[in-house]
Formats: structure tokens, sequence, C-alpha cells
């Protein structure tokens, strides 16, 4: 752990991460940043989180939050927006998940009609997909907005907004690459052996419970003694948020229930565009 | 860890809703093609899937980089490599029954929410941990540590608190949380995400 310490000071923490934003972000990759060649070709098609939150005021409402286009640095949003090519999905298992069934039988999908910020943006759904599987079309349109505008659909139900954010991400993603060096894109093909057994903490007394049960310290472990760092802090992406009464996400004639929720991305010929 | 997502010894009842959870994980059922659905129009564009993502950190902690890309283009109930992957990368740290039990819990690779609770709070993996992460709702809100709660349970001894399995005494303490907290401001109103930097 010293020779970690001697290393990795602070300062080349900074380093890297002001080196992700000048050398096109190939050195990051968060909870799904940056996850495959085909998606770093294309950032507006690349998926990095999703969320699922009753509306704080009103629990019978659910918002669905799908983060796209990593690693936008501080102040630079200016003219990033959906990519036309892409259809966005978030897919709704609703029939029998606490069982153990988990095909899709309900969509909500997302397009946008030009590139750049003045591009209008179609919803489609919640619907029953015209297919189960990874080539869809999409099903019918509950209306459009306006990119960046907090917008209401289908009959004063549905609150959408698409557009620039923080990313709410938090992760120590440079300690993280050099304790499993394989998942950096950057890396590729040939990963270095990794470099650290540990993630930072900032002091060795720092105490290590978990569920209750005493680990010793930071320094009793011989764990790394540094400055953690939250890589994405700096930097903003492009969110895409769906709010609708629960009863729109419920099978069929049934109550609102048990639901297995994913988000994808497709274009018209499975390549990046 | 924050005191949030220090999970109580679990219940027995605890203990058999999860059992049931892990259980019901292992297997699917393909449910029929939709029914009453009109279909695309003639001509309609077909679009083919290029990436997936439901829980944080799975795929990308447990799954090789060179299989990313299978796992994007396939539906999380029928994964090619994504269900072996999560054990056998959990057997480099963990015994056996901890690595199964990972495999159980965490494929097929699905956001579980719960819309059935009545409650304002979010909290990943809470519908699987009958609510020992905060809410039985599940979801994820915006400020949960998933890295924290992943990290608690493949380094940590989450599982065995929760009274799934033994205690294998292979915990890697250094590994068990990454020490960055939620600093960032969300807002209570819609869109929630915070207004970007």
């Amino acid at each position: 752990m010293r020779l970690l310490r001697s290393v990795m000071p602070v300062a080349a923490v900074f380093l890297l991460a002001f080196s992700v934003s000048l050398f096109s972000f190939r050195a990051a990759r968060g909870s799904d940043h940056q996850d495959s060649p085909t998606v770093v070709s294309n950032p507006l098609a690349d998926v990095t989180d999703v969320f699922a939150i009753p509306d704080p005021h009103d629990a019978s409402r659910v918002a669905l939050v799908m983060n796209v286009r990593p690693l936008i640095p501080t102040g630079m949003t200016a003219g990033i927006a959906l990519d036309p090519n892409v259809l966005y999905q978030f897919k709704i298992a609703n029939a029998g998940v606490a069982s153990g069934t988990f095909t899709e039988n309900s969509v909500i999908q997302l397009t946008a009609d030009t590139s750049g910020t003045g591009q209008k943006i179609t919803l489609y759904g919640p619907a029953k997909p015209n297919e189960v599987g990874t080539k869809n079309t999409t099903v019918a349109k509950t209306g459009s907005f306006n990119f960046g505008k907090v917008s209401t659909l289908g009959h004063g139900q549905i609150k959408v907004f698409v557009g620039p954010r923080r990313d709410p991400f938090f992760f120590d993603l440079a300690q993280f690459f050099k304790i499993i060096p394989d998942r950096n894109y950057a890396n590729q093909p040939s990963p270095p052996p990794a470099t650290a057994t540990s993630f930072r903490f900032a002091t060795a007394s720092q105490p290590i419970v978990l569920n209750g049960v005493n680990y010793g310290t930071a320094g009793s472990n011989g764990c790394a003694i540094a400055r953690p760092h939250d890589l994405l802090a700096p930097y903003n992406l492009i969110s895409i948020v769906v709010e609708m009464p629960k009863s729109m996400l419920a099978p069929p004639g049934g109550k609102p229930g048990v639901i297995g929720l994913w988000a994808t991305t497709a274009t018209p010929d499975g390549q990046a565009e | 860890m924050t005191t949030r997502y220090t999970i109580a010894l679990g219940t027995a009842a605890l203990v058999g809703i999860i059992i049931a959870g892990c259980t019901s994980s292992t297997s699917f059922s393909p449910a029929p093609p939709p029914s009453g659905n009109p279909g695309p129009p003639p001509g309609a564009t077909s679009y083919k899937q290029i990436e997936l993502l439901s829980r944080p950190a799975v795929k990308e902690a447990f799954e090789a980089f060179a299989s990313h890309d299978a796992t994007n283009r396939s539906e999380p109930y029928a994964d090619p490599t994504l269900k072996s992957q999560i054990k056998s990368f959990a057997l480099n740290f963990r015994s056996n029954a901890t690595a199964s039990t990972l495999q159980a819990v965490l494929y097929p690779n699905v956001m579980k929410v719960d819309l059935s609770q009545n409650t304002t709070t979010a909290s990943y993996l809470g519908y699987e941990t009958g609510g020992a992460t905060g809410s039985k709702f599940g979801g994820r809100g915006l400020d949960d540590d998933v890295i924290d709660i992943s990290l608690g349970a493949l380094f940590g001894n989450t599982l065995s608190a929760l009274g799934l399995i033994p205690d294998d005494h292979k915990e890697a303490p250094c590994l068990t949380t990454d020490n960055v907290a939620y600093d960032k401001s969300n807002t209570q109103t819609f869109p929630y995400v915070q207004a970007p930097l």
C-alpha cells in the first residue's frame, strides 16, 4: 500500500480527471459509462444509469430516469441533445416478476426528430410492445415535447423532461480501474495487471464496520491511505425522465405490483450510427 | 457503508422473503407474445438493441469488458454471458456458496420495483432484501450508494448478515467501500436530477 501512496497522489487523480475531458473521454466509465466499443463510438446511445423513484410528494406516481451521454465537462452542455437515429426505451415486466417471469410486457419509448437542442421528442407508451426481444418498432404515440422543457402529456398524467443535468452517479472510479484494470475502456484489448488491492481511505484510523461487525481500521487492514475522489463530480449528462401514475405500469386488469425494469438504446442497423 | 445501509440481522420472516426471491430469480417462464396490440404500421423502422442497463455495477463489475457488447445486445433474462460470469468473478474472492447466492440475487439482471408499496422513498435492492436497504419499494434513488451496497455484498458480510448463507470469512475490508459520498443536490421537484454544472 505504501507503493500505491507513492504512485497515486491526489494530484494525479486531478490530472486523470482532466485528461478524461481532453481526450475524447476515453479513460473513464462509471456505473455504465463507456461500457462497450459500440457505445463509446456513440455516447448519445450510452446509457450511464437507470433510476426508479416515487414522486416525493405523491406515492401514487413513479418517475423513471435514464441517463445518457456521459462525461460532458462543466459548462459544456450547449448543443448536446438526443440522437435522432436512436430509439430510447424503458422496458418493463409487470406480470409475474415476483414468481420469476421477466418478459417485458410494457414499454416507454422516445425518439427525437432532429439533432441539436431545437429537437422535438416524441414519447410512445407506456404500452404493450409490438415485439418481445431486442428488435423493436415504436408503439402508439403519446405526444411530443421540446428538448430541455418540462412538459405534460397523456391528458395531464405523464410528466416528461429530456435535457442536461449533473451526473448523479458517484464513485472513486480511478481507484476502481487500478483494482480491476480490465473494466477500463482505455485499457482494451490488453489490460495491465492490477496496481491496487484497496479503495482509498482518508485516514489510517478510519474504522471499518460492516453490518455491525467491526473489522478494525483502514490502517490495521493495510488499506490504501489517500484522499478518495468521485471522478464523476464535475460532469454533466443528458437525463430522460418520465413520471406517471403507477397504475399505468400495472398488468392488464390488475393493480400496480412488482415490476422488473431495464433501459435500452437501439439503432436501425444495430450499429452505433 | 453509511448507517442507512447498515443491514440488521434478518428475522426469520425476512430471510424467508429473501430466499423466496432468490429461488424465483433463478428461472423464468417466457410469456406468450403480446396480444391485443395492433402492431407497427407497414414500413415502420425496426431498431436493433445496442445497449442495455438495469442494475448498476452488475455488468460493469462482474463481467469482463469483452463480454459487455453481448450483454448489451441481449434480453436481461436471456443473457449469454453475464450469469456465469457473476459467479466466476465472485469465485475469485469468495466461497462457492457466496458466489452462488450473488448469482441468484443479481440474475436476471433487472431492477425490481414494488409499485404496491405506499412510500415516497426508493431504496436500491430494497425489494430483494425485504426492505433491509431502507424501503421495500426497491428501485433506485438518486442518492442511493449503489457502489457501497454492491461492494458490501461482494467483498463484505452483507449476505451472511441477511441470513442468506453462513459467513465464509473471506471478507476484504479494504474493498467494502469506495469512501465517496453523495454531494449532489437533487431537487424535490420534477425532474429531480440536479441542474447541470
